[in-house]
């Protein structure tokens, strides 16, 4: 079967390598039929692709340990998820993973554009293909996760027991499925800048993506920190890991992209800034590959040795100065049509929003890669703590935070002060009652970035709010309908737009769940016997007793523990340590009670020979809201891409050329 | 077993290779028709009359909401109408040899 699995990956190499030359013989006049044949082997290089998934889940599925990928990360006693879990655990299979998500990306975009796009489309092919036979030729030629193994083993190492979570089997497919997805409005830019088809066509087809690629890396982001969260037992969930920040980076450059081109469709502008945001944040996904995968840096989700990255390396740098190139020479075709008539106008808030992104891009960038350098230079790493990240992403954040209230309130072109104070005196009344309300009522104000956070959280929340009464005010008036109709028609009309300011919920509720998480955790380590009980800020704890399981695959040894508030008795929590015999590991499960308003995380240290049971205790105000607000974004993200129903389309713009030919 | 792997992969090859030759060595493009370039062209400027009749609709919501003042919404409005009309005009103009029996004719 493993050979199966090598054939397959080399027939998908050869696929796109076809893909790529029938796609570019077929701009030649007269040669349009290479175009039908570079679509078909588009699709066959996702068949392959397909196939070689297939074969590799098949001897995960199987407990075939004459994969050397699956001795080394399965056996035989994992439940079938961790089992196909096995696959990007490893680096050859996460390469895997990544190929085929692209194949099928490529295969999907080529078809949904098989009768659109005509001239753009065989660079959109070669570029997708070109990335394609890079993994392909990565899989078939540096690290093959169809190596066999000369002897057999009866038993499989296992998968690493942090890996052994449920967010774990999620998390990594998604984000994924968001830094491919980049692939896509990358490929249409490429082609954009080749064919100099530089109109808004180009953006119209891959605004959905982006904004897909997005919502997908936004999810997977906080996947991850979900598993962190709930997996290494440190009480929080977010450190300014390398390769958290390797994920990080695209998603600010594709938020920056998101808005810019608002400004590009609506005013003409940003045309060569679009480009570059397109290009660096591809890049940068491909650069956050780089990073897990080179072994340059360490990190809890790094794979340590590896000798992929001078490919990586050598990859990204052609491609990115490629096109940085190919945009340098069209740059006089991409000269705007207007400019910056005022800076209190929204393309101007767009572009205070976009600068601020780049720059803690750019800062996220300079810390992750500054061990790096460092080494390079001083012979010596030279690691940043979250110090760096926090003095630099708070003020930058709550920057971004008050633009994402103001942005949507201002007018394009420019503002009046009238104008401004109209739109501007209820949200500000309000913030500041608000505001008064918190300061007097809660503990925020013993934190100055706490309660600038919480007070902007309030500001953006009333300006989302007044988006939406304002815009219901109008459907209601125009349509005839009920108010609740009105606000359905109101989304289903402008969904972009107002799936965009959910998304902005989503994100004032996320920032209200890291402010309250970050500023006001604490820890308390405890130690107890059987019977006795702690207080921790209001919680009592009592040891219950000791309880021991065992499967195959994991003994665990845990403490199981009342938790009371105010004499009465609120839940059991049950803090174990985890034996993993494949793997010879120890780690610990974390016990959580989680309310809206904080959770309790309690981590069993160990248990001496005494029968002392140590624990360390975190009281994490407010977290559940990062969950929340990111469930939010994805709600909104998928509410801005649904697509319009064709009927509703004809109707509308079936109206509006007679308005327009009657003027 | 190793045979008959090699057997699967040729056959693999062989099918792929087929499927993906097929248009070339047909040597045409029948299976679907061929879009001409002034199809391609109307389609073109559809597209962009279409993104610009959103686009009026959007002052006009933006208008009527309050986010344009009405100096901004005359000048917004009266710029994408005019290049509403010019894109009606094209495509009014674009002659489709493929859709136009006309063109065909002649």
């Amino acid at each position: 079967m493993a050979l199966l699995g090598r054939v397959l990956v080399l027939l998908a190499l050869g696929c796109a390598a076809f893909a790529i030359t029938s796609a570019l013989l077929s701009r030649r006049p007269g040669r349009r039929v290479w175009q039908r044949s570079a679509e078909r082997a588009v699709y066959m290089t996702a068949v392959m692709m397909s196939g070689a998934m297939a074969v590799m889940i098949w001897a995960l599925l199987t407990d075939d340990f004459s994969f050397a990928n699956v001795a080394d990360y399965s056996n035989s006693t994992l439940s079938w998820s961790y089992k196909v879990g096995g696959l990007w655990a490893s680096e050859a299979g996460s390469l895997l993973l990544f190929a085929w998500i692209l194949s099928m990306y490529s295969a999907f975009v080529t078809w949904l554009n098989r009768r659109r796009h005509r001239e753009l489309m065989p660079i959109v092919v070669a570029v997708l293909m070109t990335v394609a036979a890079f993994f392909a030729s990565l899989l078939s030629f540096a690290t093959s996760p169809f190596n066999t193994l000369a002897q057999r083993p009866s038993q499989g190492g296992g998968l690493n027991p942090l890996l052994q979570n449920p967010y774990m089997m999620a998390h990594p497919p998604i984000l994924y499925l968001g830094y491919v997805g980049l692939a896509i409005p990358f490929a249409f830019a490429i082609a954009a800048l080749w064919t100099r088809r530089l109109g808004t066509e180009w953006i119209t087809s891959i605004r959905r993506w982006t904004v897909i690629s997005w919502v997908l890396l936004a999810v997977g982001i906080l996947l991850g920190a979900r598993w962190a969260y709930g997996e290494l037992g440190w009480g929080g969930y977010w450190a300014w890991d390398p390769v958290e920040n390797a994920a990080l980076m695209p998603w600010l450059m594709a938020t920056a992209f998101l808005h810019s081109i608002m400004v590009q469709e609506r005013r003409g502008m940003l045309r060569v800034w679009n480009m570059v945001l397109v290009i660096t944040a591809y890049s940068l996904s491909l650069f956050g590959t780089f990073l897990t995968r080179s072994g340059i840096i360490s990190s809890i989700h790094a794979f340590g040795a590896s000798t992929l990255g001078p490919w990586f390396l050598s990859f990204i740098l052609v491609l990115t100065v490629a096109s940085l190139g190919l945009l340098i020479t069209r740059i006089p075709d991409l000269r705007s049509r207007n400019s910056l008539e005022s800076f209190v106008s929204r393309e101007a808030v767009f572009l205070y929003n976009n600068l601020l992104l780049v720059g803690l891009t750019f800062a996220v960038f300079w810390g992750t890669v500054f061990p790096v350098i460092t080494q390079v230079v001083k012979g010596q790493s030279i690691t940043i703590g979250t110090g760096y990240y926090n003095q630099v992403a708070l003020p930058i954040g709550l920057v971004l935070l008050i633009l994402t209230g103001i942005g949507p309130m201002i007018p394009w072109r420019k503002a009046s002060w009238r104008q401004l104070m109209r739109r501007f005196n209820a949200p500000l009344i309000g913030t500041a009652i608000a505001g008064v309300l918190i300061l007097s009522l809660t503990d925020v104000g013993t934190s100055i970035w706490a309660s600038a956070t919480v007070i902007a959280c309030v500001f953006v929340t009333i300006c989302i709010a007044g988006e939406f009464w304002r815009g219901t005010q109008v459907r209601h008036a125009l349509g005839g309908v009920s108010w609740p109709a009105s606000v359905y028609e109101l989304v289903a009309r402008n969904r972009r737009r107002y799936g965009g300011y959910i998304v902005h919920l989503g994100i004032v509720v996320l920032i209200v769940g890291l402010t309250g998480s970050q500023a006001f955790a604490t820890e308390h380590d405890i130690a107890l016997r059987r019977g006795q009980t702690a207080s921790v800020r209001g919680y009592q704890f009592t040891n219950l007793g000791y309880i021991n399981t065992s499967t195959p695959n994991v003994q665990e040894s845990g403490v199981v523990l009342a938790e009371s508030q105010g004499g009465s008795r609120i839940g059991t929590m049950n803090p174990t340590i985890g034996f993993y015999p494949a793997s010879q590991q120890r780690l610990t499960e974390v016990a959580l009670d989680s309310n809206a308003f904080r959770d309790v995380y309690v981590v069993l240290v160990g248990v001496d020979s005494s029968g002392l049971a140590r624990f360390s205790v975190f009281i994490n105000p407010l977290v559940i809201w990062v969950w929340i607000g990111g469930l939010i974004m994805l709600i909104g993200g998928g509410v801005a891409v649904w697509p319009t129903p064709r009927a509703q389309r004809q109707v509308e713009s079936a109206a509006v050329p007679e308005a327009v030919r009657t003027t | 077993m190793t045979l008959l792997i090699v057997l699967v992969s040729v056959l693999v090859f062989v099918t792929a290779a087929s499927v993906i030759a097929w248009p070339v060595l047909r040597g045409d493009s029948v299976s679907e028709p061929e879009e001409s370039a002034a199809g391609q062209e109307r389609k073109r400027v559809e597209d962009d009359l279409q993104r610009t009749l959103e686009s009026i609709k959007e002052i006009e919501f933006d208008h009527a909401s309050g986010h344009l003042s009405d100096e901004d919404f005359s000048t917004l409005d009266a710029d994408e109408r005019a290049k509403a009309i010019e894109l009606l005009r094209e495509r009014d103009a674009i002659v489709d040899p493929s859709t136009d029996p006309a063109a065909t004719d002649s």
